[in-house]
């Protein structure tokens, strides 16, 4: 063998030395990093399971890629404390009792020592119990986060948050007005946009305060044009069926009255927020309302029909809200309340009011047990001391007949300064007891 | 170099095995006192009388065949007795005050219990190692090449002694201690030698070769990482350093020095081009042992400084990179 090769034989056994060292370098870096990688990984394996949060299917593709990054850092962090070969070289030498001729040699002063036929081992020894336990503790914790048993209970429930209840209201209802065909499907689809835009927020804010208000208001709000449709629907149905029984027995006088009521029915029906579906609407939308005292009786009739048959599917949608009566229309009675001796609603300050020349089933609500609410938007029931609930002006009251200031007592047993001042504060009893001392 | 070592380590194998037959069972110190001479050091050799040192000194005189002179150092020794006085004498030109070299103008000068002599003797002595000169009367005479001194000395608890002060110390590059020899080898000495006959000591080499043998060791390559093994070792005597726990003073860089400069010795010795951790060992406790000195809760405790350089040695390695937590070094 010659020293070329021997020389060759030296540094691979050098080269081998350096790599056994690094490595536990880098299992030193390592260790630490795959042992918090491992217990945040499992951890959270677990806590997902538990949620049943779909993101568990990509737990082990993240836990691999973290152990990965880990080793990638735990090389960089290594990378200082590497050992040379020059370093391995000197540990080599002076453990085999070399005499230092391996660096001699690669100095260039003298030759390279021969190869000993049996090599000896290295002379480095492997601590294994650190990384064994570290790993097998890995291992075990994330076997727990994997397979441990959930509780079924928590297992079965879904992380679902349920929307507001208002919005499964309007959602319901909108869908029952949809499957009735009782509302204008452009109307809807608005309804729907309004709670598609409050749902578009996290979950976790659908139940604050502002969107719950929001929602509370979406739905007050879709009742009361509904409300009003209905209630639209049905007087004015009402008001044409009048009409078209009992049209040629009328006075002219009440007649025209009916015929401008419905004529205000129909305007009410065309510009409300919530509308007639399909040809009723069309119908509606090319009608002239001056010209309904035009129309046949026939044709009276027929539109009474229809708009009793829509009225009838509206009823049947919102069959789940008993709140809602169609009969509260308060806007349809405006017009002429209480002025002369026109149907209306009457009052104290308001004059005589005579009840609707209508025949219905049920007697007309006049409402005479309502109360006004207060104008404020803070709630009575929550107000705090310092809320602002109302303004006014108002003058300080002065008193006309004011006659300047005035005693307001006496007092009792005055005396001089540095008298004695007897005060009677005896009570009967007492003063007799002294009258008879005394005597 | 890779001729010349070949026939170096022949010589100096002949040398040693002529010395062992005048010492009986010093095979050690032996080594110890031709590794200094080829460092060019000074020896300084403690032991009680009797255990041979002057008998070594003169066998190695006559074995290198170096001129060699003994002085016997007494307490009225005068420093003038070493290095020489100026005579009045008689010339020519008239009465004039001519030097008289001392017994120090010589290769290889023997101070016999050296600590015997008043420290004024001691340190015409000492001058005369360091400067390699002698100046007397305002001329300075240089020392003959090669100059060594042997010094040696009774053991200091002796009565009649004169301590040499450390920094004295400092200047012998290595401290023997002479032990006394075992059973065999009194056997040994009793079969082969008589009261007042001295050992015929053949010469092994001359002025030349021994020369040659100095300049050589100068040229053995010393490798970085036995400089810094070197240089660690002697840091770590400091106050103050892991291993040094009872040194009051530790060694000074002429320590370090001293220590490259044996260990070369020492690898000329055995035949090889370049110094090593294991020639620094060796020599360490010769080197170390005078330098190290201790403060006096360390020696009541019993510390010595050989037990100080043997802690220091086992526990410096030759490698300072420190190994993971994964893996433990292994000797093989």
């Amino acid at each position: 063998m010659n020293q070329e090769e021997i020389r060759q034989q030296w540094e691979r056994t050098i080269k081998r030395l350096a790599r056994w060292v690094n490595l536990g370098w880098w299992l030193e870096r390592w260790l630490p990093v795959l042992m918090f990688v491992c217990i945040v990984g499992g951890l959270t394996w677990f806590a997902l399971r538990t949620l049943a949060r779909p993101e568990v299917a990509w737990m082990r593709a993240t836990i691999a890629g973290l152990v990965v990054i880990a080793m990638v850092i735990a090389w960089i962090a290594a990378r200082r404390r590497f050992e040379s070969t020059s370093a391995a070289r000197v540990r080599l030498e002076d453990a085999w009792q070399l005499r230092s001729r391996l660096s001699a040699a690669s100095a260039g002063v003298g030759e390279w020592p021969s190869f000993p036929e049996q090599q000896p081992a290295l002379p480095i020894t492997w601590q294994w119990q650190r990384p064994v336990s570290v790993l097998g503790f890995c291992i075990a914790i994330l076997c727990l986060g994997a397979w441990m048993p959930v509780p079924a209970r928590q297992a079965d429930k879904a992380h679902v948050i349920e929307k507001p209840s208002a919005l499964k209201q309007v959602e319901q209802w909108v869908e029952e007005l949809r499957k009735e065909e009782a509302v204008n499907p452009q109307n809807l689809a608005e309804v729907e946009e309004k709670m598609e835009e409050l749902l578009r927020r996290p979950n976790e804010q659908w139940y604050e305060h502002a969107s719950l208000e929001a929602a509370d208001h979406l739905r007050d709000q879709t009742g009361k044009d509904l409300q009003e449709l209905g209630a639209q629907l049905e007087q004015t149905q009402g008001s044409l069926s009048t009409l078209a029984e009992l049209g040629s027995h009328l006075s002219e006088e009440a007649k025209n009255g009916l015929s401008k009521q419905l004529e205000n029915q129909l305007k009410g029906l065309r510009s409300g927020a919530m509308q007639t579906s399909g040809d009723l609407a069309e119908q509606l939308k090319n009608m002239d309302p001056k010209a309904c005292n035009g129309m046949s009786k026939e044709q009276m009739q027929k539109l009474a029909e229809r708009l009793k048959q829509n009225a009838e599917a509206l009823r049947k949608a919102l069959a789940n809200a008993p709140q809602f009566s169609f009969k509260e229309c308060k806007s349809c009675n405006k017009p002429g309340e209480g002025e002369g001796d026109k149907p209306g609603k009457g009052g104290a300050n308001r004059g005589r009011a005579d009840a609707e020349l209508t025949v219905k089933e049920k007697e007309t609500n006049l409402n005479t047990q309502a109360t006004d609410k207060l104008a404020s938007m803070i709630d009575p029931e929550r107000v705090t001391p310092g809320d602002l609930i109302g303004l006014q002006d108002a003058r300080p009251t002065t008193k006309e007949n004011f006659t300047g200031p005035q005693s307001g007592g006496s007092l009792q047993s005055t005396g001089d300064g540095g008298a004695a001042v007897e005060k009677a504060t005896l009570v009967p009893a007492e003063r007799a007891v002294l009258k008879r001392f005394f005597k | 170099m890779s001729q010349e070592l070949p026939q170096a380590h022949a010589s100096l194998h002949q040398l040693r095995t002529t010395l062992q037959s005048v010492l009986f069972g010093q095979e050690q110190l032996i080594d110890l006192v031709l590794t200094g001479l080829l460092a060019r050091g000074h020896l300084l050799l403690e032991g009680l009388p009797g255990l041979g040192k002057t008998e070594l000194v003169k066998g190695l005189s006559k074995a290198l065949g170096l001129e060699a002179k003994r002085i016997q150092f007494t307490p009225d020794l005068l420093p003038g007795d070493i290095t020489g006085n100026p005579m009045l004498q008689e010339t020519p030109q008239g009465r004039r005050f001519v030097f008289q070299p001392g017994p120090v103008f010589a290769n290889l000068v023997l101070a016999d219990e050296i600590n015997r002599a008043s420290p004024k003797t001691q340190s015409a002595l000492l001058e005369a190692m360091q400067e390699r000169r002698v100046t007397v009367m305002g001329e300075s005479h240089a020392l003959p090449e090669p100059f060594f001194v042997l010094a040696t000395q009774n053991p200091i608890e002796l009565e009649g002694t004169y301590p040499l002060p450390e920094a004295q110390l400092d200047r012998f590059l290595f401290k023997l201690e002479v032990r006394a020899t075992t059973a065999e080898t009194l056997e040994k000495i009793v079969l082969n030698r008589e009261i007042g006959v001295e050992p015929v000591v053949p010469a092994v080499m001359n002025a030349e070769s021994f020369a040659a043998l100095l300049q050589l060791t100068r040229s053995i390559f010393m490798p970085q990482p036995v400089a810094s093994f070197i240089a660690r070792l002697v840091h770590a005597t400091q106050p103050g350093e892991p291993h040094a726990t009872g040194v009051k003073h530790g060694a000074s860089p002429r320590a370090a020095l001293a220590l490259a400069a044996g260990a070369k010795a020492k690898a000329v010795l055995e035949g090889r081009p370049n110094a090593s951790y294991e020639d620094v060992r060796a020599i360490a406790p010769a080197v170390l042992r005078h330098r190290l000195i201790l403060d006096y809760g360390a020696k009541i405790e019993g510390l010595t400084p050989d037990l100080v350089v043997q802690r220091l040695i086992e526990n410096i390695p030759a490698q300072d990179k420190p190994l993971p937590t994964t893996l433990a070094a292994a000797k093989v």
